[in-house]
């Protein structure tokens, strides 16, 4: 069995970020990077799947310039076989359209059996990948996937998947995927590992294909950004200023000012 | 192509999702703005109250998609019945909700009808001809998006993008029968998780626990405070949930509960939209967090840049004391 695992580096959440140069996109230099969060939970999810099921092979894949190899390797040592950096630094691929191709066309005449996804990336958030991805493919598809369920596939019995969905208001949608199938996941699914520290070296050692997005997809972005802004506030935060007792009282004081709870 | 906005209405096990609603009313707004008529969709089986329930509350002209096979959602027919109407009535853009229901199938839709694809959009650009805006980076920047080449347009729009107005009058259901197969993959049903003895919507203050208390061990200070106040709750950000660090019934955001209590208290919570859309109408909106570029600012009314784990103490000492007084 072959699974495939999308995984994206995107910068730290906490980073101050500032529009770039050219506005149109947030400034990149001065970012500190890790592995996106909803991916490692894809990995994990693959390595929790390979652990019950013989026979599995996982291939990591990223969309990204070379420097955040680091963080494919980092990825790909909570248990995966290969890696492949899909290197996009001639022109940066912004729009999941240009993602999910290049995706595809390496992904092609390969035969997997599952790909799992991070439902969404923490810069971007536009959860796209996954799904364009499955249809380029033909693959079934279920996103925002909390639970899966390969027990199935043990015993060889028809390819199908067991996930259950997420949906809002604490609604879970069960639902039956005839492999091959796109899962893209939620956050709660799984608790990562730690990585090994055996799988740390082995990935630090492992050869790490490079190839050039223009030769996977020679197509341009199918969404151009025009430009980045900040989000307009409302104006109405009023910031208490001052130690923390004195920050402490006038607070009380607006809060009974404005809704008597207190 | 025509000058037509189609919205999709989505639905759940208590039928039409109120989102839907909303995405009425921005898409009846944007159509003003680009001189375009909208038409509503629904997908249901033969004899569905959906589509009718949806006319009524939106006013649109609704496009019924009826068909034994709709009458579960499933991802597979939806596309082939929505792919059946854009051949049919060709319109320029197809907006849905953004939520799990609406993601599952727009960008698969987007590549089969080779249409582009925008999601999660907040606004439409007021003064320019077609341009959305979107939310990146936990909610600190926004950009302005544009598809490449002109064509049909699939779009998600954030829950709370735009508020649902009633209509003047009712609209009307047209039904359509679609070509549609069985599915090679199918939903077999729904769950409800169990939301527990909790429901926010009745306390009056809500304390709530985001990342930023650093860990389950400092749950203790948010509940005290939290027990400072008489009808409180103790509320938590998904982060908290997913680290099981409280359990879901606390959940405040898209995927949690939507509350409006009298005082909201944000605590360590960054403000990612899918939290915030759970609680910015609440009277009062507290937030404390070390970050000053927090999102959570844009939403609050009051906002307070500090270490939680040196304010908090001082703030619930401090209204202790002032209780005693009384």
């Amino acid at each position: 069995m072959k699974i495939l695992v999308c995984v994206k580096a995107v910068p730290l959440s906490e980073s101050n970020f500032q529009i770039n140069e050219t506005g149109d996109f947030y400034e990149e230099s001065s970012l500190k990077y890790q592995v996106n969060e909803y991916d490692l939970y894809a990995m994990e999810e693959a390595v929790r799947t390979k652990e019950r099921l013989e026979d599995v092979e996982i291939t990591g894949v990223m969309v990204g310039p070379p420097p955040r190899m680091e963080q494919l390797r980092k990825a790909l040592a909570l248990g995966a076989d290969e890696g492949l950096l899909m290197d996009d630094s001639v022109r940066p691929a912004r729009d999941a359209f240009s993602v999910a191709s290049s995706v595809a066309s390496f992904a092609r005449g390969r035969h997997f059996d599952m790909v799992f996804c991070g439902f969404m990336s923490e810069d971007l958030m536009q959860a796209q990948t996954g799904p364009m991805l499955a249809e380029m493919l033909g693959f079934s598809c279920a996103t925002t996937v909390v639970s899966c369920d390969t027990s199935g596939l043990e015993n060889e019995t028809k390819g199908l998947v067991y996930c259950e969905r997420e949906l809002e208001g604490g609604i879970v949608e069960k639902v039956e995927l005839e492999l091959p199938a796109v899962m893209t996941v939620q956050s709660g699914i799984n608790t990562p590992r730690y990585a090994s520290l055996s799988n740390v070296l082995r990935v630090k050692e492992m050869e790490i294909s490079l190839i050039s997005v223009a030769d996977l997809y020679s197509g341009g972005p199918a969404e151009n950004i025009v430009r980045a802004g900040l989000p307009q506030t409302t104006g109405q935060c009023e910031f208490l200023e001052g130690d923390a007792e004195g920050v402490a009282l006038e607070l009380i004081e607006k809060i009974r000012a404005r809704t008597q709870v207190v | 192509m025509g000058k037509e906005i189609f919205v999709v209405a989505t639905a759940g096990i208590e039928g039409l999702d109120p989102v839907s609603l909303e995405v009425t009313a921005f898409a009846k707004t944007w159509a003003e703005a680009v001189g375009a008529q909208v038409r509503g969709v629904c997908l249901q089986s033969p004899g569905g109250e959906l589509s009718a329930d949806f006319a009524n509350r939106s006013g649109l002209h609704v496009y019924s998609l009826e068909h034994e096979i709709l009458s579960l959602y499933n991802a597979e027919t939806w596309l082939q019945a929505l792919c059946w109407l854009i051949k049919e009535k060709k319109p320029s853009k197809i907006i849905m909700p953004h939520t799990a229901r609406g993601w599952d199938f727009a960008p698969r839709l987007a590549v089969r009808s080779k249409a582009s694809c925008s999601t999660a959009v907040t606004a439409f650009q007021p003064d320019g001809p077609e341009g959305l805006w979107r939310r990146i980076c936990g909610g600190k920047l926004e950009l302005l998006v544009k598809p490449a080449k002109e064509g049909l347009r699939v779009i998600t729009v954030m829950p709370g993008a735009a508020k649902p107005k009633g209509p003047e009058r009712s609209g009307e259901v047209e039904a359509l029968t679609p070509e549609v197969d069985e599915p090679r993959s199918k939903t077999l049903g729904h769950v409800r998780h169990s939301k527990g003895e909790l429901d926010l919507g009745r306390a009056e203050v809500i304390v709530a626990a985001g990342r930023g208390i650093g860990g389950p061990d400092h749950l203790g200070e948010v509940k005290e405070l939290a027990s400072c106040f008489d009808r409180s709750a103790v509320g938590a950000s998904r982060p908290v949930v997913d680290s099981k660090w409280l359990p879901l019934e606390h959940q405040v955001g898209q995927t949690g509960q939507t509350v409006s209590p009298k005082l909201y208290l944000a605590l360590g919570i960054s403000g990612a939209i899918q939290h915030t859309i759970g609680m910015k109408d609440s009277d009062l909106i507290v937030a404390v967090n070390k970050d000053p570029k927090a999102p959570i600012f844009n939403t609050a009314h009051l906002g307070v840049v500090k270490d939680l784990h040196e304010f908090l103490p001082v703030l619930t000492s401090k209204i202790k004391e002032r209780k005693s007084n009384k």
